[in-house]
């Protein structure tokens, strides 16, 4: 509260003050508040602004006392206070007397809200993405969608000087700031030698175009030397300890780097996270202009009030005027006829605040969240309270018959309604108050697991602000009143004449809106029961999903460019027992970086970009992958110039029905036009899932580790016996430890890595099937009171019933029957519902169950939603109709 | 509290009224108290204090001037009246009967010797 600025003659705190004149006796307030301010002015001189407010604030929260506090109204009109007193004890004892009433609705409310609750930090925390760069709503990344002839691909990652020329060419663009997405290097300091993954280069603008705070180092000189690094506090830490980083030389795979500059480890709610940063000038192989390879994300700070619509339009003319040319020299077409045979290029603008929860894009930094998932979570809260609230009118309804006896007797005695009215109403605040202080209590205790459960740090101290509170407060209150107010009018209406002769029994009145709230009820958690499983179906339709490779028992070695000899080490490895095959790659299914290579048929002048690979011989033996046509890579061929295709790639370029033997040019283009190798197709590969379930398989092309491409096979992929992995994993160990000993073994399990790919799905699956069961369950608690006071009115019913001959069975039967009707229109509603929701859903999916295949989801969420208004209902009904009718017909 | 009991605090206010003068208001006995007792009291204790004093009728009160310090408001001054002057006599006479009941050696500081 900065004061000072807003009042430079030093005046008292505003707040107090006016707070002070809210609660002080009128007759006083002069007196007290001049004696206050005198003695402020004087505590000024003495102490300062600062001291004299506190002391001031102080005094203030002293005059709280009987003999200064203003009479309150309660205090004043005795006779409020005395209607509001026996109110509220009233309510407490009606509450003490029907435990499970009260249990059911204060129980139902707390779990509701405090899931309610929990549901809003995570929205909360996953909105806030990249919600703290200092020009947020100006700073915009540079995505692209890439036509194809055959598909599209949509690619977050762009060439390198898209946004350097965009910042030269467009007046709107006031600065550009790339960032290369890196990878892993071995970096050693002081002898001791770490793999950083978390490796980034950038621009040397970096720190002023982002929020990220940096700790070391100036802004603007981080990277005035080429080979300047900036590390994470976190990476400083674990290299340096306690010494200064700033000026240290580590050594590392791109040569000695001098520490410039020390940042605060990269907020959590960033859509990029590093460890490392580097002067993007140090990779030499982006530095050439380049208008065709995508390589690194590029961000653009546009000017104020700037329309980015505009910059995309711009875009249309720089791809003409720059890549045009380079495309045409490479392709050897015009860019006309490249447009003309479906290619294209479409670069638009991303608001950086979008990124995280509305861009799916290839090569994202990481795997980002989805609004869907969003919009989804924020219905389950509502849905949840709703449920709870209808718990809550529900029971107060059916009540009616039973407290109707206390309302005729207290109009009797001279109630007027109003006072009924505020009576009913208090004690449903009561009920939402503590359900809410309850739900507080549920919060704090389940906040460490919810964050364990969904990779989160909320922190519920974070979110206690009076603002927040309020709300809070607030919402209860709401939340009672408007729960309590249909009950409440209802019970006050109550005639006392008819009600004491007892002939209001037939609740029919409310009962309408009784069913129509089950209804409700019912409804939604059936669509929440529907829509689980059918998620559950996709997962494991993806799980199951014939890959068109063997995903189990896979051990992956990667940076297997690291081992000098690599054939010496790939039959050492091949020895131990229980490893039954080895097959390089240069990227294993949905991890690797596949490469982009431009390819002609001879003879034809269109050339085609594919996706590229390496495979070493026996790569597709050991992964188990099919073969449509041909062979594959052998030791008993010369492979330098075979290639593969996949079923896809052959189709893009024509020469699907009979490909083996084709003979397909690797267009070079650009500074050696005359470079292309000719390469002969040897085999056809079965379409596999080379990227993730999400995207279609794209064309592809599969060189071999013997030809130019060839080079380094980077990943190692092991079919091993999985009774004895860890032993391999340790034996490989010691046998890379001998070959590459300054290199750091990593390994890993190629089920593991796939099911990462659909980890956010999976976790958001885990969270949706919790709330769907909390929801499922109150509306079960809803039922459960419900049917306890419906049975409980028709007991003499019942009893007559038996009288007359009705069998146990026969009664429980006609009561649960009533309850079915209601929960068959609820599932009648469902239905459509569910399917056009997760319809929505499916469509994120490339490969994604056919809808008609729900079926089976909801028939089991329509059985098992009747199964448990049955059982919920049955308890009552089977009491009641074992009941002896002696007992319940005596009274009359 | 109730009828002529004087409290401790209840007889510091009115001594220190006394003390002040013409010039006794809520601040100036604020100041002295806490100068002359050295105890921190706060203006809303001060104010219980003086209520019940005035109540008893030891204390009158009148409306004074204002000025810019006070943001314009009234200041209020104190005066003990009559009675307020006799039950502190009193009060000061109980004491020194007590006081003077005591043999002087039995004041004397006592430290043990060991």
């Amino acid at each position: 509260m900065n004061y000072s600025m807003l009042f430079p003659n030093h005046d008292v705190p505003k707040f107090y003050r006016r707070l002070f004149e809210g609660i002080c006796k009128q007759e006083l307030f002069n007196e007290l508040q001049g004696d206050l301010e005198e003695e402020f002015h004087l505590n000024v001189e003495e102490f300062g602004i600062k001291r004299a407010r506190s002391i001031y604030r102080s005094e203030v929260m002293k005059m709280i006392r009987p003999s200064i506090l203003k009479k309150t109204k309660l205090n004043n009109t005795l006779n409020f206070s005395a209607m509001f007193k026996i109110n509220a004890k009233l309510a407490l004892r009606n509450l003490v007397k029907h435990k499970l009433y009260t249990f059911i609705n204060i129980g139902g409310l707390a779990i509701s809200l405090g899931v309610c609750m929990l549901i809003l930090f995570y929205v909360k925390s996953e909105v806030s993405y990249d919600n703290y760069h200092p020009n947020k709503d100006r700073l915009y990344r540079v995505a692209l969608d890439r036509f194809y002839p055959d598909h599209t691909s949509y690619y977050a990652l762009t060439p390198f000087s898209m946004a350097e020329q965009a910042a030269i060419d467009f007046p709107e663009v006031e600065a550009f700031c790339r960032i290369f997405p890196g990878f892993g290097i071995n970096v050693t300091y002081d002898n001791e030698t770490f793999l950083e993954n978390g490796l980034k280069a950038a621009d040397k603008n970096f720190f002023e175009v982002f929020g990220i705070k940096l700790l070391d180092g100036t802004k603007e000189e981080i990277f005035s030397v080429q080979n300047a690094v900036v590390l994470s506090q976190s990476t400083a830490q674990k290299y340096f300890g306690q010494e200064t980083p700033i000026g240290k030389i580590i050594k590392s795979g791109l040569g000695d780097l001098i520490v410039t500059g020390v940042a605060e480890d990269t907020p959590q709610n960033t859509h990029f996270q590093f460890d490392l940063l580097l002067n993007i000038e140090l990779l030499n192989f982006l530095q050439t202009p380049n208008f065709l390879n995508f390589s690194v994300h590029n961000y653009l700070l546009l000017k104020e009030g700037v329309d980015p619509e505009l910059i995309n339009k711009k875009y249309v003319d720089l791809v003409e005027q720059y890549a045009a040319g380079q495309i045409e020299r490479s392709q050897n077409i015009s860019f006309a006829d490249y447009k003309a045979s479906g290619n294209g290029y479409r670069y638009y603008l991303q608001p950086i605040q979008d990124i995280h929860l509305k861009s799916q894009l290839e090569a994202e930094f990481e795997v980002n969240g989805n609004i869907t998932y969003i919009y989804i979570f924020l219905s389950i809260a509502i849905f949840i309270v709703a449920l709870a609230a209808v718990n809550f009118i529900n029971l107060a309804t059916a009540r009616s018959t039973e407290r109707a006896k206390e309302v005729g007797i207290r109009k009797v005695l001279g109630s007027e309604k109003k006072q009924l009215v505020s009576q009913f109403l208090i004690e449903s605040v009561f009920v939402s108050v503590s359900g809410m202080v309850i739900a507080v209590g549920l919060v704090l205790l389940i906040i460490p697991a919810f964050n364990g459960f969904t990779e989160k740090s909320i922190m519920l101290s974070d979110y206690i602000t009076p603002m927040n509170v309020g709300a809070v407060a607030l919402f209860s209150l709401g939340l009672g009143i408007i729960a309590g107010i249909y009950p409440a009018f209802v019970l006050s209406s109550f005639q006392p004449v008819t009600v004491l002769k007892g002939k209001l029994i037939s609740s029919k009145n409310g009962s309408w809106i009784r069913n129509g709230l089950v209804v409700f009820q019912f409804f939604i958690s059936i669509v929440l029961i529907c829509s689980t499983l059918i998620v559950g179906q996709q997962m494991n339709y993806l799980q199951d999903r014939n890959l068109g490779f063997d995903r189990d028992n896979v051990l992956v070695i990667e940076r297997a460019f690291s081992v000098p000899d690599l054939e010496t080490f790939k039959t050492e490895v091949s020895k131990i027992p229980g490893v039954n095959s080895i097959g390089g790659a240069s990227a294993m299914p949905g991890s690797g970086i596949y490469f982009g290579a431009s390819f002609r048929q001879d003879g034809m002048n269109e050339a085609v970009a594919l996706n590229c690979a390496v495979f070493a011989d026996d790569y597709l033996e050991t992964m188990n992958m099919e073969l449509a046509k041909g062979r594959s890579f052998s030791k008993d061929f010369q492979d330098t110039l075979a290639l593969m295709l996949n079923e896809s790639g052959a189709r893009a370029l024509g020469i699907a029905d009979d490909p083996i033997g084709k003979r397909i040019s690797n267009v070079q283009g650009g500074n050696n036009p005359n470079g292309d190798i000719t390469y002969q197709v040897v085999g056809i590969v079965k379409d596999y899932n080379y990227k993730s379930l999400h995207t279609e398989i794209t064309p592809m092309a599969i060189f071999s580790s013997e030809s130019a491409q060839g080079g380094n096979v980077g990943n190692l992929a092991l079919k091993i016996d999985p009774l004895q992995a860890t032993a391999i994993v340790d034996q490989v160990r010691a046998i890379w430890s001998v070959q590459a000993p300054n290199e750091t073994y990593v390994y890993s399990f190629l089920d593991y890595s796939l099911n990462e790919l659909y980890l956010a799905e999976k976790k958001s699956g885990n969270l949706f099937f919790i709330f769907t069961g909390i929801a499922i369950w109150i509306a079960c608690i809803g039922l459960f009171g419900l049917a306890t006071f419906i049975i409980g009115s028709r007991i003499k019913e019942i009893g007559v019933r038996k009288v007359l001959g009705a069998s146990s069975a026969k009664v429980v039967f006609l009561l649960v029957s009533d309850f079915n009707k209601l929960i068959f229109i609820a599932i009648i509603l469902a239905i459509p519902v569910a399917i056009w929701v997760m319809g929505q859903w499916l469509e994120g999916f490339a490969y994604r169950i056919d809808m008609v295949d729900t079926w089976v989801s909801f028939c089991i969420g329509g059985i098992v939603s009747l199964l448990v208004a049955w059982i919920t209902v049955s308890y009552h009904s089977i009491k009641a109709a074992m009941s002896n009718p002696v007992r319940n017909l005596r009274t009359e | 509290m109730k009828g002529t009991h004087l409290g401790e605090f209840q007889e510091v206010a009115l001594l220190t009224i006394l003390v002040l003068g013409n010039e006794a208001y809520g601040v100036s006995i604020k100041q002295e108290i806490n100068k002359n007792v050295n105890r921190a009291i706060s203006r809303g204790a001060l104010h219980t204090a003086l209520t019940r004093l005035e109540e008893k009728g030891y204390l009158t009160s009148r409306q004074g001037e204002a000025n810019a310090e006070r943001g314009g408001r009234p200041k209020r001054y104190y005066e003990v009246t009559n009675k307020g002057k006799s039950v502190l006599t009193e009060a000061k006479e109980t004491r020194d009967q007590l006081w003077s009941k005591i043999p002087s050696v039995r004041l004397e500081l006592q430290y043990a010797l060991s």
